[in-house]
């Protein structure tokens, strides 16, 4: 009798331990941070946006649609460090900022020339954050940005990091940019994101005069941010920034465009989508010049013929298989040069491919000294494309409608 | 010298290394006083497991 | 007496051997080659684990404690056999320490870590009063459900696409001097010599001539998967952030985010974490009492219990203020501390010559 009474004693002190632990925070004290805008304002000190999610426990009919205005709230502070700034917004919330769902880090462009590193750091110490937060850079102030409001998902962080997903444009996840940081041989890029109107295809921030009518805005990537080491020292647009994305293999699908010219003078233009991009990078280094040697074969399908090329002939499947290698190759050509005169940085990791491919050279010669060997290098491009099928229909109409015509 | 006192942690461990060990054998060496004290008295059952 | 079943045996040692190795892993030092270092710490160690075996089999009947003095004399063999249960304990409070800056940093960070300590404690000493068979067949159950969920976290992590095997190569980068730093000696005795507590435990055993084979098993067992781990968290992090994480294993599982939808499992894994410590700590306690035991001349060892797990509790939570100096002292003080290079290595490799030419002249004699 005694023992089943001292058992149940003890089951009974022990449940209360089991119901909750020390420092729990209730759903309804949290408030969830999903973008992060940090910029660099005048005398040194770091401005932190934050994009909280509006989140009422409300009792009663659930869900009320938040149709009307945003589902998000933007705070911001400023701080001398990324702590400091974010200790200082927790005094405007009645909640605690958790970051652990948050989306997007984006920085603007006066704090990316200075150098990232002291935002990095805080994103990799603090305990709740994940690294796969994607980074992203803006010309001019990061937090503008924060307030365009979102077409398609609840929340514009949402949005951008869809957009990112998709992989149009090579981008990086703070874990990618710590690790192209450190590491020998590549050098970090993130996406360059930019307030564009929706309506036509713009590479400018156009932002002054669109600003009142939110919803026509769009956040869209349109190019790369190079930095060397964490400093931000050029852009590099959206079609040499595809082109990285094919030489990293992280492509995902792409379209390419070429015009060949007709017997009229006409250019007659053809659409090609990519499927599968898959690039090897050869080192060689030879009296001490270092050479490169890149291989990139893509399969594709072409979806738009306005060529009289009839698509039904492989004849006529062969030339456009070569008009696409070339430009393939001229693209490629064209980022490695940018890469190498314009920004004397090496973004497409060939130091770190000749790192891991002669690691006897690169340790003797080439570790410390790769920024200045890297724009000497010479580089090979060779391109093999396989268009694999022509779309619904194999034969071109406007071909057809010439003939009606005569 | 209060150090001496808790030589298992770490910031005495890494400024004299060797408290620990002289710690550990001046209490093997009292210990084994108690072994040969017990050996005296215990049950000789003790000497050998089964198997 | 308890008895313990072979595949009981099995069980324990695996989990004892992956122990807190997988929580900080030894080998950072040596970069991207760090699995590499692992293996050849595993081979090594094998080899050590089975001098210890075959000690206890020169010796028949002795646990490992008994045969110092049985062969080197009572005189000699006391104080020697004393230091053990010492080091024992001592081993135990740095892994209440280990988990004392484990649990708060990732996943409790409010409680207070004596509050941690203090039921983790009460869960070890209700296990030592309960008794080896008990954690035995406790093992038994729960080594496949662990292996099963770290099964399940590889898989995730390939999911989510974030491996680059490139990461791997170049191999041997910095040349093998990283390496031997590394393995020589912390490597060796992190996972290996520690099993010398184990050793307390093989005259447990039901089928006293399988002893060896089946530790020389669950140690190349071990250090497989510890090898196996650190290769994937390079393979994820590159060797930079892998050299500067203070916790590699944990943060291969923070890399976990399957489309979206299955991200942030960090807690299963400092739960898997914790019970590896758990174990790990059990061991070293139950080590201790049965060796006091062995040396008083007692006739239970209920009674050391209590006095014992709370010097552990005591030391593990004034070792070290701070994570720092609790990891300084891993890499650089204990490598060349004379107590475990001479109770782990020394001493053994003494006292197997010892017992091999006893043992030998005594079968001539005979």
């Amino acid at each position: 009798m005694r023992k089943q009474v001292i058992l149940f004693l003890t089951i009974f002190v022990f449940m209360y331990m089991l119901t909750g632990c020390w420092s729990r925070v209730e759903l309804n004290d949290i408030a969830i941070v999903t973008a992060a805008a940090l910029d660099l304002v005048d005398d040194q000190k770091i401005q932190l946006g934050v994009q909280v999610m509006k989140t009422k426990m409300t009792k009663g009919t659930a869900g009320r649609g938040e149709s009307s205005d945003n589902t998000t709230l933007i705070f911001s502070e400023q701080g001398d460090s990324v702590m400091d700034a974010y200790r200082k917004i927790q005094k405007k919330i009645p909640r605690n900022l958790i970051f652990s769902h948050n989306r997007i880090v984006i920085i603007g462009e006066k704090l990316a020339r200075s150098g990232i590193t002291p935002v990095i750091e805080f994103f990799s110490r603090y305990r709740d954050v994940r690294g796969n937060s994607y980074l992203l850079t803006t010309k001019g102030k990061a937090f503008d940005l924060l307030n365009v409001g979102p077409n398609f998902e609840k929340f514009s962080a949402e949005e951008i990091r869809e957009e990112q997903k998709a992989r149009v444009i090579d981008s990086a996840t703070i874990r990618d940019f710590t690790y192209r940081l450190l590491e020998e041989g590549i050098e970090p890029i993130t996406s360059q994101l930019q307030m564009i109107p929706a309506g036509e295809k713009s590479t400018e921030d156009s932002n002054s005069e669109k600003k009142n009518k939110n919803n026509e805005l769009a956040l869209g990537l349109v190019g790369v941010g190079v930095y060397r080491k964490d400093r931000l020292i050029g852009w590099m647009n959206a079609q040499d920034a595809e082109t990285l994305l094919w030489l990293r293999n992280k492509m995902k699908d792409s379209v390419i465009t070429v015009m060949i010219p007709d017997e009229n003078k006409l250019f007659g233009k053809l659409s090609v989508q990519l499927m599968k991009s898959k690039a090897t990078i050869k080192s060689k280094v030879e009296n001490e010049q270092v050479q490169f040697q890149v291989n990139i074969e893509m399969t594709g399908d072409l979806y738009e013929n306005t060529t009289k090329l009839s698509t039904n002939s492989s004849n006529n499947l062969h030339t456009v298989q070569q008009l696409l290698e070339e430009e393939v190759e001229r693209r490629i050509r064209s980022t490695v040069q940018k890469s190498k005169n314009k920004f004397k940085t090496d973004i497409i990791g060939f130091g770190s491919k000749l790192h891991r491919q002669n690691n006897k050279e690169w340790n003797e010669k080439y570790s410390d000294r790769w920024d200045e060997k890297f724009p000497e290098i010479k580089v090979d491009v060779t391109a093999h494309f396989k268009i694999i099928g022509t779309g619904r229909i194999n034969d071109s109409l406007i071909w057809e409608e010439k003939e009606m015509k005569k | 010298m209060r150090d001496y006192i808790w030589p298992w942690q770490s910031n005495v461990m890494m400024k004299h290394p060797w408290a620990l060990p002289i710690l550990f054998l001046i209490l093997a060496v009292i210990l084994s006083f108690v072994t040969w004290f017990r050996s005296k008295h215990a049950p000789q059952g003790q000497g050998q497991e089964q198997q | 007496m308890e008895i313990i079943s072979r595949h009981q045996l099995l069980t324990i040692s695996i989990i004892y051997q992956i122990g807190t190795t997988i929580i900080f892993g030894f080998a950072s030092g040596a970069g991207r080659d760090s699995w590499l270092a692992v293996l050849i710490s595993t081979c090594l160690g094998t080899a050590v684990v089975w001098i210890y075996t075959r000690i206890t089999h020169f010796n028949p009947g002795l646990t490992y404690i008994e045969c110092y003095p049985a062969q080197f004399g009572k005189l000699l063999g006391t104080p020697i056999a004393w230091l053990h249960p010492l080091l024992f304990l001592y081993i135990s409070g740095r892994i209440v320490a280990d988990i004392k800056n484990l649990v708060p940093t990732t996943i409790l960070p409010g409680t207070p870590p004596w509050v941690i300590l203090l039921f983790f404690m009460l869960v070890i000493s209700y296990g030592l009063f309960a008794g080896i068979e008990v954690m035995g067949k406790l093992t038994e159950i729960i080594l496949p459900i662990i292996l099963l969920i770290y099964l399940i976290e590889v898989i995730l992590i390939f999911s989510s696409g974030v491996v680059h095997f490139d990461n791997l190569s170049p191999l041997l980068d910095k040349g093998w001097g990283r390496i031997w730093e590394v393995v020589w000696p912390l490597g060796i005795i992190q996972s290996f010599g520690e099993s010398l507590a184990l050793a307390l435990v093989w005259t447990l055993m039901n089928e006293r001539k399988r002893v060896g084979r089946t530790m020389i098993i669950s140690s190349l067992f071990a250090g497989l998967f510890i090898a196996f781990t650190d290769a994937l968290a390079v393979a994820v992090y590159g060797e930079e952030i892998f050299k500067r994480a203070t916790y590699p294993m944990y943060a291969l599982i923070q890399a976990i985010s399957v489309s979206d939808f299955i991200t942030q499992l960090d807690a299963t894994g400092v739960i898997y974490f914790c019970f590896m410590a758990f174990l790990k700590t059990y061991i070293y306690l139950f080590a201790t009492i049965r060796s006091i035991q062995k040396l008083t001349y007692s006739n239970s060892s209920r009674v050391f219990i209590f006095p014992v797990v709370l010097i552990a509790l005591f030391m593990g939570l004034t070792m070290a203020p701070n994570v720092v100096e609790h990891i300084a002292v891993v890499q650089k003080v204990i490598p060349y501390n004379p107590i475990y290079l001479s109770l782990m290595i020394v001493f053994p490799v003494l006292l197997f010559l010892v017992s091999w030419i006893r043992n030998k002249s005594g079968t001539a004699a005979s």
